[in-house]
């Protein structure tokens, strides 16, 4: 008792009231109940296919939307059997927070057409095709005669469009509408904010089958009238057709629409997810529209990749690169898996990560600023299916047995989960959340992971006010810093607390947390480093018989850190991973129920017992680069990048006045390095202050700041509200502005979180921070 | 009612059934009724086609629904020949033009010409693709929901209350917890929580002091939750303790998978129908959907009782 009453704390009283949340309400609906200032994790899936992707159809699925939503909300669905008849059924071990279904848009109306008896195409031999169930080794036919034009750079409609008396168009659009339909059924806009369905689809342009897939999640009901897919958008390049047609229908259209883009699995991409930039306003388009990579899914992990045989990898020494890796680089035909010294680089995000800080050091402007999320990409509309212990698979009849999965899909695994710290379970409030990449990613299980860096000096694991006082001094997850703390360089804080897990599979205990640190150095080199920050590599293995690992973990780590190797001058990215304790791969657990232990020494005598199909039951570390019958899960945090010429400091703020209009904002910015792109004489400077309004929106044009010294520079005039400005230019940069008495009840007399952004052609920087009201004023809370 | 006119779905409804413009209406025949006859050479067929796109056989409840699908293809059939569909239908008459360009004498590129010609070689009665359109537009037809079918608000009120348990909002408890971590306390967790316990009861500290003694929980210390999202951030067997908890008192220690907790239940709400307008469009999407398929299957009896319907029984199966 006496420990217990000197550790009595003071009551966290934020969040307790609902304070202003950084975005806008953009649609009709009761706010949620549950909501919270300093945010909460939402788990969902936003990869989810159904019969209306022709692949999935192939495959023997006949589940829609609304199904893939129920599905994540908890009820049991049907999936294919050998001969594709909807014999099996599985259900979720438990619900999911939100949900998008992302069917290829490529032939939405060519598989309605076909799948509609009435339709005039439907004795058409393409219509056979998609219909007549067909074991897996020969499915293969029909999956490429339908897929074909997305590998084609001038891809065509198939040809059953151009009968007469069809209109593929009008039923692509009948598609999109029953899509907008069920994802409205599924949308829980009462208070009790149950589930978000969120409107979605893929985008699929496969040249020579490297896949350059992205999913579009869109924030709201306002979508487009029709889809856009690569076959429409394919003579304005990829991706850039996909994104200015979505530019054109749905970000410039002033219809209230509003999107990300997703790529995705960029292991099968041959090296073409992301290729260099043109110059700096492209690699600022792609950093806009794409803020996000899903990293983790059926179809392999994304982060980096080590070979173990050759002890070797790809841009990395890292060994825990292994985890659920493709052997092949891309979806073309017949090609055998590249050695690990010639496998391309950017299939794996950490790689591309390195080289976006290489391109922000040459064009001041990074174009792969990439948050994480998983998700499933399952063709079987079971939204969230991740679960290793009983897996119901993820291409319908391809899974449809044991045998066919063990001998078909080993290398495939259940998926991931994307997580989104957000203030309530609304779309709204979760796509805000992809936007600023408050996102992680894990490969299927539920960790909570909180990420923070920045100035952190109050911040202490074990502290009541830990997450108050990080989002106060410094950012989360996805933002970035300048220097903060100067030459020692930013602290980092990481907290995970393990999977609660279900009743039938308890949560597994976390192994330890680390540091990715991915750099450019002085002469345009990329470098990485992982450093262990808690926990320890330590594993004792798993019960044989029950396959608990036999040294359960911790429940809970945490860790504040300071880089030894910090270097003020480097641009750098650093991003968390969590690792749980090793458990029983979903193929152990196949294997074992036909009879074929992966972790017994018999293992070979056993697989020839069961049968041909069983084989792959027996490889693992001795004799495969990437296969273990153990699964270490993991989480991975968006990362958070340090920036020289990024907003280092931010004083001042709101003063209310007496009277209504004669507030004042009165702030002074601070860069460590003077952006190239800062230069009064030859460009404006937009300056923001927002909170879910503008509190200050101001374009100071350029030639208005009047040189008044060296490196000194005055506002020559009142612009707009800002009454007097002085830019500080010399080697470093600090703008010092006020604004004449005006009206700022718009900035809430809450604390809340204030984002102050500046940008001056393709240079842009930001700083955000819970921002408390103290003596009259709203500012800035911590260092 | 404006925001319903434009709902996707019923977009999706509309404008499938506006093909045509008919309004379903059934009466009983007089006299005689026409017969359907599905033979045992009818029954083989759909055996066998079955058979040849799952590689085996059907078993006998799906046979029996093949059959039972096969009859109500002919029954739709028959009656969109009745109500003319085929001499309207746009998709008919353009397969009827095509059919007629390929197999007519009519060499005439006069579009009237092969139409008639394909008639006159009864291809409107025969061809495949015809017959299908037929069927699927007198499937859609009969189901059709039009905007004069938009129900009113007392309507919507009605069904909201007929399905209370479909959009009913969960149950939740509203409720603050003290956590002990396993971690932080190892073997002292259970004492630990046992002295706090006591403690707080004997001094009767309310939540809502501010106070509290314990370890901080990443997920925070307040929930208003329903009892499944409880199970999902603490664990299995949480929220049927907090279940059995009387509200305005200390309950546990409740065990979670991070330790042990101690928990303070303000108040519990059951299960609720939500207001109408929290869950308009979804309860509008399902009245529409089910108004439609309600429709379709009365329509479909009424003028399946119009045949005097044979069949072959299973007897024959085999032969």
């Amino acid at each position: 008792v006496r420990e217990a009453a000197a550790a009595i704390l003071v009551m966290l009283a934020v969040g307790a009231a609902r304070a202003t949340p950084p975005w806008q309400r953009t649609e009709t609906r009761e706010p949620c109940r549950s909501s919270t200032l300093l945010r909460s994790p939402y788990f969902g899936d936003l990869h989810i296919h159904t019969r209306f992707s022709a692949d999935a159809y192939i495959y023997g699925t006949r589940v829609g939307p609304r199904d893939a939503y129920a599905f994540a909300t908890g009820a049991a669905i049907p999936f294919a059997g050998d001969d594709e008849a909807q014999s099996r059924s599985a259900r979720i071990d438990r619900p999911l927070d939100f949900a998008a279904v992302t069917d290829h848009s490529e032939f939405f109306g060519e598989v309605r057409l076909c799948d509609d008896a009435g339709s005039p195409v439907y004795d058409d031999v393409q219509c056979q095709l998609l219909r007549q169930a067909e074991p897996p080794e020969e499915q293969r036919r029909a999956t490429v005669a339908w897929l074909f034009p997305a590998g084609l750079p001038r891809p065509e409609h198939h040809h059953i469009c151009a009968a007469p008396g069809v209109d593929c168009g009008g039923a692509a659009v009948s598609v999109w509408q029953e899509m907008q339909a069920a994802a409205e059924e599924a949308y829980d806009r009462t208070e009790a904010c149950t589930f978000t369905s969120f409107l979605g689809y893929e985008y699929t342009a496969s040249p020579v089958g490297r896949h350059l897939h992205r999913n579009i999640v869109f924030r709201n009901h306002h979508v487009p009238p029709s889809v856009s897919s690569y076959v429409e958008t394919a003579g304005g390049g990829i991706p850039q057709g996909f994104w200015s047609a979505i530019e054109a229908t749905c970000l410039d259209a002033g219809t209230g629409c509003d999107a990300v883009i997703i790529p995705h699995n960029p292991n099968l991409s041959g090296g073409m997810q992301w290729v260099d930039p043109i110059d700096a306003s492209e690699a600022l388009r792609r950093q806009t529209l794409e803020p996000l990579v899903e990293m983790h899914q059926v179809k392999g992990n994304s982060e980096c990749r080590f070979d173990r045989l050759a002890g070797v990898g790809a841009g990395t020494e890292d060994e825990l690169c292994t985890f659920e890796q493709l052997a092949e680089a891309h979806g073309g035909p017949d090609e055998a898996p590249p050695p690990i010294d010639r496998y391309p680089a950017r299939n794996m995000v950490r790689n591309t990560l390195k080289d976006g800080l290489a391109f922000e050091r040459r064009l001041g402007v990074n174009p792969f600023q990439l948050g994480f999320i998983g998700s499933t990409d399952t063709h079987d509309g079971a939204a969230g299916s991740v679960a290793e212990s009983g897996w119901a698979g993820a291409e319908g009849n391809n899974d449809s047995s044991p045998a066919r999965q063990i001998a078909g899909r080993l290398r495939a695994n259940p998926g991931g989960l994307a997580v989104a710290w957000a203030e309530e379970n609304s779309r709204d409030a979760i796509f805000a959340a992809f936007r600023r990449r408050e996102t992680y990613a894990t490969s299927g299980t539920r960790p909570v992971v909180r990420f923070f860096a920045g100035d952190l000096t109050p911040v202490a694991c074990g502290s009541a006010t830990f997450v108050r006082d990080a989002y106060a001094t410094g950012t989360p997850m996805g933002g970035e810093l300048g220097a903060v703390r100067g030459r020692r360089g930013p602290r980092f804080a990481v907290w995970a607390v393990q999977d609660a897990g279900t009743s039938e599979a308890p949560g597994t205990g976390l192994q330890r947390v680390q540091i990715v640190k991915g750099w450019v150095d002085a002469r345009g080199a990329t470098h990485e480093r992982v450093f262990d920050v808690a926990g320890a590599a330590t594993s004792a293995g798993v019960d044989p018989v029950t396959c608990a690992p036999r040294d359960a973990g911790a429940s809970e780590l945490c860790a504040v850190w300071e880089d030894p190797t910090f270097d003020p001058r480097e641009r750098a990215f650093y991003y968390a991973r969590v690792l749980e304790m090793p458990t029983c791969r979903w193929s152990t657990r196949v294997c074992r129920a036909a009879g074929v232990d992966p972790l017994s020494p018999d293992c070979a005598t056993q697989a020839a017992a069961a049968g041909s199909p069983f084989t792959g039951c027996c490889l693992g570390p001795g004799d495969d680069p990437f296969l273990d019958p153990l699964v270490q899960e993991r989480a991975w945090t968006s990362p958070i990048w340090y920036r020289p010429d990024g907003i280092a400091r931010v004083r001042g703020g709101v003063r209310y006045g007496a009277k209504p209009g004669t507030d004042r904002l009165a702030m002074r910015l601070t860069l460590a390095r003077l952006p190239r792109k800062l230069d009064p004489r030859r460009r404006g400077l937009e300056i923001r202050v927002s909170d879910d309004d503008d509190i200050l929106a101001v374009t100071i044009p350029r030639r208005a700041f009047v040189r008044a010294g060296p490196g000194r520079w005055v506002l020559g005039r009142r612009v707009g509200p800002v009454r007097a400005a002085t830019l500080l230019l010399d080697g470093r940069a600090e703008l010092r502005l006020v604004t004449a008495p005006t009206d700022l009840a718009r900035a809430e007399r809450a604390p809340h979180l204030v984002t102050v952004a500046i940008r001056s052609g393709t240079y842009q920087a930001s700083h955000t921070r819970l921002w408390d009201v103290r003596g009259g004023r709203l500012a800035p809370g911590g260092r | 009612m404006a925001r319903a006119l434009r709902s996707p779905l019923l977009h999706f409804l509309v404008l499938g059934a506006a093909l045509v413009a008919f309004r379903a209406r059934f009466e009983a025949s007089d006299g005689e009724r026409p017969s359907i006859v599905i033979a045992a050479r009818e029954r083989a067929r759909l055996r066998e086609a079955w058979t040849e796109v799952h590689g085996t056989p059907p078993a006998g409840a799906v046979e029996e629904r093949l059959v039972r699908d096969a009859i109500d293809e002919e029954v739709l059939y028959r009656e969109a020949l009745a109500r003319g569909f085929d001499r309207r239908d746009e998709a008919v008459r353009e397969r009827l033009v095509r059919l007629g360009g390929f197999v007519g004498e009519e060499t005439a590129a006069d579009r009237a010409a092969l139409e008639h010609e394909a008639r006159r070689l009864g291809l409107a009665h025969t061809d495949l693709v015809v017959r299908r359109q037929l069927v699927e537009m007198m499937r859609l037809a009969s189901g059709r929901v039009g905007p004069e079918d938009l129900p009113s608000e007392a309507d919507l009120q009605a069904y909201l209350a007929q399905q209370a348990g479909e959009f009913a909002q969960p149950a939740r408890a509203r409720l603050t917890h003290i956590f002990l971590s396993a971690a932080t306390r190892g073997a002292a967790l259970p004492a630990d929580a046992a002295a706090l316990l006591a403690a707080l009861r004997a001094s009767g500290t309310p939540p809502d002091q501010a106070v509290r003694g314990g370890d901080v929980f990443i997920r925070g210390a307040d929930f208003d939750a329903p009892p499944a999202e409880l199970e999902r951030v603490f664990g299995a067997g949480f929220a049927a303790a907090v279940d059995a908890a009387v509200p305005g008192g200390w309950i546990g220690p409740v065990r979670s998978a991070y330790g042990l907790h101690l928990v303070w239940v303000h108040a519990r709400e059951p299960a609720r129908t939500p207001a109408l307008a929290a869950v308009r469009g979804r309860v509008l999407h399902r009245w529409l959907r089910e108004r439609s398929a309600a429709r379709a299957r009365e329509a479909l009896a009424a003028m399946r009782a119009r045949y005097a319907v044979v069949t072959a029984d299973v007897a024959s199966r085999g032969r």
